[in-house]
Parts: C-alpha cells; structure tokens; sequence
C-alpha cells in the first residue's frame, strides 16, 4: 500500500538554514571627519531577543496566579 | 514590521531553482555587487520592496558602491560547525556625503549591478537613521557588514 502525502505544510523558518547579517554603519561629518552618529543592527538575534523576552513575561503570569 | 536581513525572497527564490537546476528561473551572477541605500526597510515577513536613495531627486551624489569584482569585497570564511559561513566586507566603503537634501536611512542592501539590477541580500536598521547634508555613511572594513549562512 503507497501512502501518497499531499499539502505537507513547508518547515518553518529557523534560526539554521538561513542567511543573516549584522550592520554596523558609521554617519561622518564630511568637512571634519567628525563621527557623529554610530549604528548597529542585528535584526535576527534582536527578533530572537524579543521572543524570549515575551516568553519570559508569558512565565512570569502564569508563576503569578 | 520587524526589521530582517539575508537574501531577499527574490534571491531565495533563484538560488533554490539554481541548486536543483531548473532550466528556468535561475541565478546568474553579473561578476560583481554593489552597496545601495534605502529609505524603509525590507522587513523580516516580505525581505522586499525597500525604496532606494536617487542621485537624481534628494542625495545627490549618491551612487551604488562597488564591493569589487568577482567577490573580492567580501572576505569569506570555510563553514565551521555552529557556525556555518561568516562572510564580511573586507575594505571600507564610503558613501558619497550627502548634497542634496537631507535624507534617512533605513536598510543596506547589495544589488548585482551599479544600476537597476537585481537587490541580493539586506540588513535592516532597526530605527531610521537621519542623514543631514554634508553627512557620509560609512561601511567598516570587516565589522560593517557581516553575514552568517547557517
């Protein structure tokens, strides 16, 4: 007997199996070469960060009650 | 909207039908990519449709920066078990300062040629950046722009 499977949802993203990147951009004053402005963007491990933290407040309700 | 990085979904698309070699579809490489400029962000749920500065309206000089040829501004190490494969920019990279009109920036992203082309992969800023007049974005060598493929 064959067993045929049809609509198998696709995996879900995960932390592996992808390409992520981290910026970190300076802004100079062209004149002087001044930096007046410094930034840094993780966007995976900030979206991870946040998740855990809401995690971690979902823990702290139920531990309340 | 959360803010994402890595290969657009475009990207995801063609290299998908590249590696099981679809006749159709498929990446082609233009022998070198660029470092663009947006206004919004590519966002983690769509990783598409940001809006790019224009030399030609409010940033004038701007123009795509070239990472060099055949991959050369990337420096690219061997896949490392929980790890996987770091790639950064090797040398740094300047934006022209700004001259026109003030602008914000809100994305990096690298394309496959100076003009037009295809937009390859992204990093979100999680806030709007202003950049006033007479003001350069600059790109670190080797801690501006890293990627990890895992």
């Amino acid at each position: 007997m064959s067993v045929e499977i049809t609509n198998e949802p696709a995996p879900a993203p995960r932390a592996t199996g992808r390409t992520s990147g981290r910026l970190h951009l300076k802004f100079v004053k062209e004149a002087t070469g001044e930096v007046i402005n410094e930034v840094i963007s993780d966007p995976m491990h900030e979206n991870e960060r946040r998740t855990r933290d809401d995690a971690k407040i979902l823990d702290v309700g139920h531990g309340s009650e | 909207m959360s803010a994402g990085s890595g290969l657009t979904a475009a990207a995801d698309l063609s290299i998908t039908n590249t590696l099981v070699a679809l006749a159709s579809g498929t990446y082609g490489t233009t022998g070198g990519n660029w470092w663009a400029c947006y206004t919004t962000q590519f966002t983690a749920a769509t990783k598409a449709g940001a809006t790019e500065w224009l030399a030609a309206s409010d940033t004038a000089p701007y123009a795509r920066q070239a990472m060099g040829a055949a991959g050369v501004g990337w420096t690219i190490a061997a896949y490392a078990s929980s790890t996987g494969v770091v790639w950064k920019n090797t040398n740094t990279l300047t934006q022209p300062a700004v001259a026109g009109t003030g602008q914000t920036l809100f994305a990096c992203g690298w394309c496959d040629a100076l003009t037009s082309g295809n937009i390859n992969y992204f990093i979100d800023l999680a806030a709007s950046q202003a950049v006033n007049i007479g003001t350069a974005v600059i790109l670190t060598a080797s801690t501006g722009a890293v990627f990890t493929t895992y």
